[in-house]
């Protein structure tokens, strides 16, 4: 964990991570997942395809430092002063986390006790974003209807959609997102891929999202990576990231 | 930058917890509901133990006759000045007298009335606001004694002296009344004497001059005075005849006891039967009434005066010998005092004195070291039976009265005169009902230290005060025992309902945590939550005490006073303590939350 330092970069790009692996499982299954680059640059919308299992949460994981890696040979967040994210203390880290991610989760989270409205307030309120735009994306993301509804009063893809505002409203450099369109049926989840897409470019975000449908990020995504996985031995799978198509994303 | 980061995120927090309470509105409900029955208890108890417990000692501490010690009965002999200053210096207030109580003759009222001495100082009376001014011949009634005479403070009340020391005397005497004491200080008809002028009745009713009450008498002349009186009878009345003379104003209020053993020989044919006062001397001018009565019913009857267990050491020649003194019937022939005032006393001829042989008798007066001598000369009998020693009446009954006072002996009269009355009695009042113990058992150790069971004995409401203060300490030990069981059943419930809490708001908090919220504010959440909710249980349970306090007090009344009772100081420790409890409970238990990893977001 040495090498993983925050420091300055030159902007280029706003996450940098390179030879980073991690194991998981028990002694008589284990995956080893092992990311040997990842890069993501302002504005860009970075798709991470996999298949059940291969280690997409993980990776969203220890991108948020949640998790830590076994083994990271660079992990640089720009716009922060060099530090060894290894001696980081835990609040340190939430600290870091809050200031530059956000995220918008497959089960739409959300705390059930307040209303959609208060929801993504009081994520604008916590990273002290502006509560004016709650209102316009709220808009843009068809959530007026059910913005003064709890959550669990609401369809799956509506709570999506509110996860989405609320990551958006906290105005991150990164945006991580775990199949956020899961509840939504092809067409709407394409357009809602759009429309998240455009906002975080408007946001000044990147956003790393996470699916196991290849369709869904093809055409939008700035850059897709894919888990490879392959049966080291009987009881070592190894999920290898590697990049799939660059810049593949046609103009819209 | 950390702090107003965290000041936010717990100003952020403490909305959520409203906003959750509010949402879980029912559940919220539910768990006051079930603080408050935990609680309760704790509070219902402790009203009860204040109220109950408190009620009787505030009632203990409010009557003054709480503090009260006093004699048994008045002692025989008077108490030394030493011993007296030494319970003045233990006491709050004390009323020293020669004797407990004087029976007045109440103008108007066919029974004796009881007097007792009081002062300006006597707590009683200023508890009561009754102000003895000092001037003037002012008393105070109970208030039965008040309502029967129809008279209020400032009336005139009249009472008649009465001696019998010689010629029967009557004395009237009119009386300012300085004030009525409520049945709470006495439920009997009684009177309370300036202790002064109940000093000055006594002397004058021992035949003495009272100069400072402008009494007259005679000065330091012992009167005679008796244990009782036997009769001497050929038939014995029948027990509603002895009824009848008891009915009327007489000196005894018991029937008679048969005797067999008088000290003397008496006549075949008579029946001694032995009248005894209750507590109270007889006077010669008590046997008249006592002859009276029997006349009246068609009895003959001879009286002789009769001593109580009275021992004398008789020593003549080189003889000496204890015996008991009494009284005959009828005096020998010999001559009573000789021209030298010398008593002639006799003895059975058994007891192996030489007659008329000159002789000394001697026995204890008062508290005197040294003891009364008299010379005699000793003249066998055969009336007197072995072991006795008959004296002459007068002499008898003056000796009995030296036995109760201290006297002097003239040697060139033979006349036995009074040394002073002393204090045989004492109204001490205790400083507080926490000193009435010492004080008791001060009185006690003299008690023992004299062999003397007025003062061995003491009356006082020691027990009563003992038993409540135990009750006391009993209620507070249950009290504490119930406080250390819902305490920990109460501090187990709070961490297992936070603990509950937060595994099922686990979503929600690592959802919190995942967002970036400062990990103290995090903490706050179940926190600040349950300390809300034990908030509202101690209302709760507030105002089940109220209710139980109202519903229990017409349940069980207790002169107006309620069953419970609690201070604001009382609910505020109390209240105190179950907040301090709870938040250890919730700190504790709100550690749980550490153990949450955002991850558990993700990965849902």
């Amino acid at each position: 964990m040495s090498n993983i330092l925050v420091r300055c970069a030159n902007c280029e790009n706003r996450l940098r991570v390179s030879n980073m692996r991690k194991e998981r499982g028990d002694r008589k299954r284990k995956i080893r997942i092992e990311i040997p680059a990842l890069r993501v640059r302002p504005g860009e919308l970075v798709a991470i395809v996999g298949a059940n299992g291969s280690g997409k949460s993980t990776l969203l994981d220890m991108l948020g430092l949640i998790l830590a890696p076994d083994h990271a040979e660079e992990f640089v967040l720009n716009g922060d002063p060099p530090c060894d994210l290894g001696s980081l203390s835990p609040s340190e880290k939430i600290r870091v986390r809050r200031r530059f991610f956000a995220y918008a989760m497959q089960s739409g989270g959300l705390l059930e006790f307040i209303s959609i409205r208060e929801n993504i307030r009081f994520a604008a309120r916590l990273k002290g974003g502006p509560s004016a735009k709650i209102e316009e994306v709220a808009r843009l993301l068809g959530l007026e209807e059910v913005l003064d509804k709890r959550p669990g009063k609401t369809s799956g893809g509506q709570r999506q959609k509110a996860a989405i505002a609320c990551a958006l409203v906290q105005e991150p450099q990164i945006i991580l997102a775990d199949e956020p369109t899961s509840a939504l049926d092809p067409p709407s989840a394409k357009k809602l891929i759009n429309t998240f897409r455009r906002l975080t470019i408007e946001a000044g975000a990147s956003l790393i999202m996470v699916t196991h449908a290849w369709e869904l990020v093809e055409g939008c995504a700035d850059v897709i990576y894919r888990f490879q996985v392959e049966e080291e031995s009987s009881s070592l799978l190894r999920s290898v990231l590697v990049e799939d198509r660059l810049r593949n994303r046609a103009p819209e | 930058m950390r702090s107003p980061m965290l000041l936010r995120d717990c100003r952020h927090v403490t909305s959520l917890i409203f906003s959750d309470l509010r949402f879980e509105w029912i559940l919220s409900v539910c768990m006051v509901l079930a603080l408050g029955a935990v609680f309760a208890p704790l509070f219902i108890l402790l009203g009860l133990q204040e109220g109950i417990v408190g009620n009787m000692l505030d009632k203990l501490r409010s009557d003054p006759a709480s503090c009260l010690v006093t004699p048994k009965f008045p002692l025989e002999a008077p108490l030394d000045d030493v011993w007296l200053r030494a319970l003045g210096e233990r006491s709050k207030v004390v009323i020293t007298s020669s004797t407990s109580h004087l029976l007045l003759n109440v103008d108007g009222l066919d029974n004796w009335v009881n007097a007792v001495p009081t002062g300006p100082a006597d707590p009683l009376l200023v508890e009561n606001g009754i102000a003895l001014s000092g001037e003037g011949w002012q008393i105070v009634l109970s208030e039965r004694l008040a309502q029967l005479m129809g008279k209020k403070t400032g009336d005139s009340f009249g009472v008649t002296l009465i001696r019998k020391t010689g010629q029967e005397e009557r004395l009237p005497i009119k009386f300012q009344v300085a004030g009525t004491l409520p049945k709470s200080a006495s439920e009997d008809v009684k009177i309370w004497l300036p202790v002064t002028l109940f000093q000055g009745f006594d002397r004058w009713r021992k035949g003495h001059s009272v100069p400072d009450l402008g009494l007259a008498g005679r000065d330091a002349v012992l009167t005679p005075e008796y244990d009782g009186v036997l009769t001497l009878l050929k038939h014995v009345p029948t027990d509603e005849e002895y009824r009848r003379m008891l009915a009327g104003k007489m000196s005894f209020s018991q029937h008679p006891e048969a005797i067999a053993e008088t000290g003397c020989k008496i006549p075949h044919d008579r029946r001694v039967q032995l009248w005894r006062p209750v507590n109270n001397r007889i006077f010669e001018a008590d046997l008249p009434p006592l002859v009276n009565r029997h006349n009246e019913l068609g009895y003959s009857v001879d009286v002789v005066p009769f001593l109580d267990a009275f021992e004398v050491t008789l020593v003549s020649g080189d003889r000496s010998a204890r015996l008991s003194l009494t009284v005959l019937p009828t005096v020998p022939e010999d001559t009573t005092v000789d021209q030298e005032g010398v008593h002639c006393v006799w003895v059975s001829p058994d007891d192996d004195f030489k007659a008329c042989a000159p002789g000394e008798m001697s026995f204890k007066s008062g508290n005197q070291e040294k003891g009364i001598t008299i010379p005699v000369r000793v003249c066998p009998s055969s009336l007197v039976t072995p072991g006795y020693l008959a004296v002459p009446r007068d002499l008898a009954g003056k000796m009995n009265a030296a036995r109760h006072q201290e006297v002097i002996y003239d040697p060139a009269t033979g006349e036995l005169s009074c040394a002073g009355e002393g204090i045989r009695f004492f109204r001490a009042y205790a400083k507080s009902i926490d000193k009435l113990e010492d004080l008791v058992e001060f009185v006690r150790k003299e008690g023992e230290r004299r062999v003397n069971n007025a003062l061995r004995e003491p009356s006082s409401r020691v027990g009563e005060v003992r038993n409540i203060r135990r009750l006391a300490g009993y209620m507070e030990k249950l009290y504490r025992l119930i406080v250390l069981v819902s305490g920990v059943a109460g501090f187990f419930a709070i961490a297992a309902s936070v603990y509950a809490g937060i595994q099922r708001k686990r979503h929600d908090l690592a959802y919190l945590q995942m967002l970036g919220l400062h990990p103290y504010a995090l903490f706050l959440f179940p926190y600040l939550k349950s300390l809300a909710l034990v908030a509202g249980g101690v209302f709760v349970a507030l105002i089940a005490y109220v209710f139980f306090g109202y519903f229990s007090t017409r349940l069980f009344p207790l002169d107006a006073a309620s069953l419970t009772h609690l201070t604001l100081s009382n609910i505020s420790i109390l209240v105190t303590v179950i907040l301090v409890a709870a938040s250890v409970a919730s700190l504790l238990a709100a550690t749980a939350v550490t153990k949450i990893d955002p991850g558990e977001y993700i990965r849902e």
